[in-house]
């Protein structure tokens, strides 16, 4: 047996985070009460239409089909994909079969060209949860609009495989098209593997059940080394669908793809094809979206940022908004980005940090320019803008710095300590923080320690 | 009787009329016994049938299937919340075909419909129980669907006005589908008057339904030109010949435009070839909802292969399920293109015939039907279809979208048969003045 290779094809669905669903106006949101974004469309009832095409979708999709350097098809059609399973309502799922939106695209991950053959609009299926004797279903899902992206067999390992999927994910999260969670099932990938060598090439089998990239990773490499195994037994490979066990890490035999299901696709009579505004294909073509690389650039080549942290910023694209827009508006680029990631970032699982006051952020970033505040109250005076105004309270933390205040405390120190006075001037000069001390205590620790230091300085030595 | 002689007293009257009529003509499947509706409107105290294809809030809505016997559904059709916002009472669902599938209205789970005229023969499909609703005068109008001639075929027998619109005026939401591009929402009626406010009720936009995307177009003035299809006139009992040949003299003499146009035989053949690709293959896809999970009859304990199984298998008449797998297999990827595609491909070659030549002032005359309605004892429902042009013409408007209307024409034996007017695209309106224009020159025969 001569050397094999391996190929491997990704079938990516993600789901698109518009308003509202594909063909229906309820609301697109899988966090709320089941069955609760559910219109008598998404149930399937009978006698309910596709209501509309969800132009937000469309133009979320065809953001990817420019990015994915994609062929755009300017009719915009749809078809009936038919089979028969609880979680599709109405028997059917609507979907692009013959002419999908974009077609013939590529993105570039380390100078190796990723072939897509196509992306298409869909709705999605209902949630299924199976229990031991029955399954509820959540009609939730049913007709959120999904993207189906499809690469053409063009990986040759699993790093590949994960490096392009990191890559894609990132451009749908900078697009802001989706929120791209594996574990939640708003991306989902399949992964099509086949093994080939000089002579031969063998059937084509399908991963599914893939919820992290380390799991795509180890499914294909264990698919992989399951296929190497069968042949070198002299066994052959049959074209199954497999999932992935988490538990074992083996990819595991769901069912015989001998029999291909056929989807009796024909394009939907209930819905007109329609024609993509020129407007909106040109404000597509003209469109250069800032995408992670972009923004990672720009910090390293214009703020020469700690590179530890700019990526912090950049794998949140909320905090990467705020961050940019604070950028625009603050004098201190270093004290804002320090300020995001050892400050404001602490916050990210009690409160919504993100919907953080900017202009109010900004004053605090200014404070902390002018020592107006301490660094150990920062944290404090943040957690209180997630629930007030930042002017409420400040006076609490400011600084004192009116050199009177502090010269009259000073001198009083001095006054009641005379002896230890004498022995300062005397040589004795550890007891400089003896004083320090005294003062700032007598200042209850609302001054400006600097401050306080100078002008001490300046009464001691005269 | 018209809309404008209703009162709340005659209503009540013809509700119990009803009731008691059905059990010989069987034309109902579910009454309305909170019929009443307290809005003002023009329909005020009228009552109105609906096919019970078309789904209602406040009745069951079968579609006379058994998958269906228990089906409540949570909102009303379009047309049945248009009718209803002119004050019109929604009496009951009407017998019909199960699921729209039939010719006869005899392939019913609630039994077949009656011919008033003569109770030994069929009513016509699918639109039957409104067809009689009408003919028995308990209502001025009943709501119907047309899918292939299920509003004009029941029409012709029962000497009725039975009109289909052009496809995409009326909002189909709310009508269980049998096959999307065909199934068109029509009237069933007993006077123009009634008709020409129906019409324009039911067909208000609604943006419930994307492919109601037409706009009416505003009638004419006259002189119309007729056109006898020549296919359908060669083909016809002769009982039928002779009338049509009165009605060509009559308009003559009043100096009407009056042409025979032959059109290609080959092609008019392959139409019931054609309608059984496509409506069966739209209609294997629209009742692939029936699965026993949200419409669900037996076998909660199943799991969901069993489940399917044992519902389609148990709560489909053996009709419908023919039709299913030819429509299924119209669709099969291996041979889509050599039976689908290449049907909506002969589809458009018969539009582009059909239409030719047809301006707003013209129509196509034929006989509704080729002869008068069947005994019951002699007629199945086949899924061999007859190729005389005169008995698969009608459909020649669903494929094309045309409307179209079958008018009272003459009797033969005491039984009804009708003429059919075909107009072109959105010309609804100047079709219906012709229809009346030609029933007033029918009528004038008679006196």
């Amino acid at each position: 047996m001569s050397r094999l290779n391996s190929l491997i094809g990704l079938e990516i669905h993600v789901q698109l985070n518009s308003k509202a669903k594909m063909f229906s106006s309820s609301k697109n949101s899988m966090d709320d009460v089941v069955n609760s974004n559910t219109s008598y469309y998404d149930a399937g009832l009978l006698g309910t239409l596709p209501r509309l095409v969800n132009s937000q979708a469309l133009t979320k999709a065809l953001k990817v089909c420019k990015v994915l350097n994609m062929e755009i098809d300017p009719l915009l059609s749809f078809d009936r994909k038919h089979y028969f399973y609880s979680d599709m309502a109405k028997g059917y799922q609507i979907t692009q079969h013959f002419h999908p939106l974009g077609k013939n695209g590529y993105l570039k991950i380390n100078d190796k060209e990723i072939k897509i053959a196509r992306l298409h609009l869909e709705e999605d299926s209902a949630k299924q949860i199976h229990n031991f004797n029955y399954t509820l279903i959540d009609y939730n899902r049913s007709g959120i609009p999904l993207i189906e992206i499809v690469t053409e067999p063009v990986f040759n390992q699993a790093s590949e495989v994960v490096a392009f999927l990191r890559e894609l994910r990132d451009i749908l999260l900078y697009l802001k098209v989706s929120e791209c969670r594996l574990e939640k099932g708003s991306m989902r990938v399949d992964v099509n593997v086949s093994l080939y060598d000089e002579n031969h090439h063998y059937n084509k089998v399908e991963i599914k059940n893939l919820n992290s990239f380390v799991n795509i990773e180890k499914a294909i490499e264990s698919e992989v080394l399951r296929e190497t195994n069968l042949l070198k037994e002299g066994q052959e490979i049959k074209s199954y669908t497999v999932r992935f066990d988490e538990a074992t890490s083996n990819t595991v035999i769901m069912r015989d793809k001998e029999n291909q299901i056929d989807y009796h696709c024909f394009k939907d009579p209930n819905i007109p094809v329609i024609k993509i505004p020129d407007e909106l294909l040109r404000e597509i073509a003209n469109s250069n979206f800032k995408l992670k690389h972009d923004y990672r650039k720009y910090y390293l080549n214009n703020y020469g940022f700690d590179r530890d942290a700019v990526e912090i910023v950049l794998n949140d694209i909320y905090l990467n908004d705020l961050f940019f827009e604070l950028l625009n508006k603050s004098l201190y680029p270093n004290l804002t980005l320090n300020l995001l990631c050892n400050n404001l970032l602490k916050f990210k699982n009690k409160y919504d940090i993100y919907d953080i006051n900017v202009s109010e952020l900004c004053y605090l970033i200014e404070l902390r320019a002018a020592d107006k505040i301490l660094s150990r109250e920062v944290n404090a005076i943040i957690e209180r803008m997630f629930k007030e105004s930042i002017y409420n309270y400040i006076d609490d933390y400011l600084l004192l710095d009116n050199d009177k205040v502090i010269e009259k405390a000073i001198t009083k120190v001095l006054e009641e300590n005379k002896n230890k006075l004498e022995d300062y001037r005397g040589g004795k000069k550890k007891l400089f923080g003896f004083f320090m001390g005294q003062v700032l205590a007598q200042l209850k620790g609302k001054s400006n320690p600097k401050v306080v230091k100078e002008l001490l300085n300046n009464y001691l030595n005269k | 009787m018209k809309a404008k002689d209703y009162n709340e007293n005659l209503l009540k009257l013809k509700f119990e009329v009803a009731k008691e009529l059905n059990k010989k003509y069987n034309f109902v499947t579910n009454f309305n016994d909170n019929y009443y509706n307290d809005k003002e409107g023009i329909f005020k105290n009228t009552p109105i049938y609906i096919k019970d294809n078309l789904v209602t809030k406040d009745i069951k809505t079968t579609a006379a299937s058994k998958f269906l016997l228990d089906y409540q559904s949570p909102f009303d059709a379009s047309v049945v919340k248009y009718l209803k916002d002119e004050g019109a009472c929604i009496v009951g669902k009407t017998n019909m075909d199960e699921l729209a599938m039939g010719a006869n209205g005899k392939n019913s789970v609630f039994g077949p419909c009656i011919n008033p005229f003569d109770d030994t023969r069929v009513v016509g499909g699918s639109s039957s129980g409104s067809a009689v609703a009408v003919a028995l005068d308990l209502a001025p109008l009943a709501i119907a669907s047309d899918t292939g001639d299920s509003i004009r075929r029941p029409a012709s027998f029962t000497n009725t006005i039975g009109f289909k619109p052009s496809y995409g005026l009326v909002s189909r939401f709310g009508l269980i589908p049998y096959a999307d591009s065909l199934d068109t929402i029509g009237i069933i009626a007993n006077n123009y008057f009634d008709l020409r406010n129906c019409f324009r009720i039911i067909s208000k936009k609604d943006s419930n339904d994307l492919s109601q995307q037409a706009i009416v177009k505003k009638a004419n003035q006259e002189p119309y030109k007729f056109i006898i299809f020549k296919n359908c006139y060669d083909e016809v009992s002769s009982y039928i010949k002779s009338e049509m040949d009165d009605l060509i003299k009559q308009l003559k003499k009043k100096e009407i435009e009056v042409i025979f146009k032959e059109y290609d035989s080959e092609l008019l053949k392959v139409i019931p070839t054609v309608y059984y690709l496509i409506a069966n293959a739209e209609a294997s896809s629209n009742l692939a909802s029936l699965q026993g999970v949200t419409f669900a009859r037996n076998g909660y304990d199943l799991d969901y292969q069993d489940l399917i199984k044992e519902n389609r298998s148990q709560n489909l008449s053996s009709l419908v399920k023919r039709r299913l797998v030819i429509g299924t297999h119209s669709l099969n990827q291996d041979h889509y293109s050599s039976s689908y595609l290449k049907a909506c491909k002969v589809r458009r070659m018969l539009n582009n015939m059909y239409q030719k030549d047809l301006d707003d002032n013209t129509f196509i005359l034929a006989p509704t039907t080729n002869k008068v309605a069947s005994y019951s004892d002699q007629v199945e429902d086949d899924l061999m279809f007859s190729d005389a042009v005169s008995e698969n013409h009608l459909i020649l408007a669903n494929f094309s979208g045309q409307p179209s209307i079958s008018i009272p024409f003459s009797f033969k034996n005491k039984m009804p048969y009708g003429l059919s007017l075909t107009g072109s695209l959105y010309n609804d309106n100047n079709l219906i003045n012709a229809a009346e224009f030609l029933a007033k020159i029918i009528g004038d025969d008679y006196e």
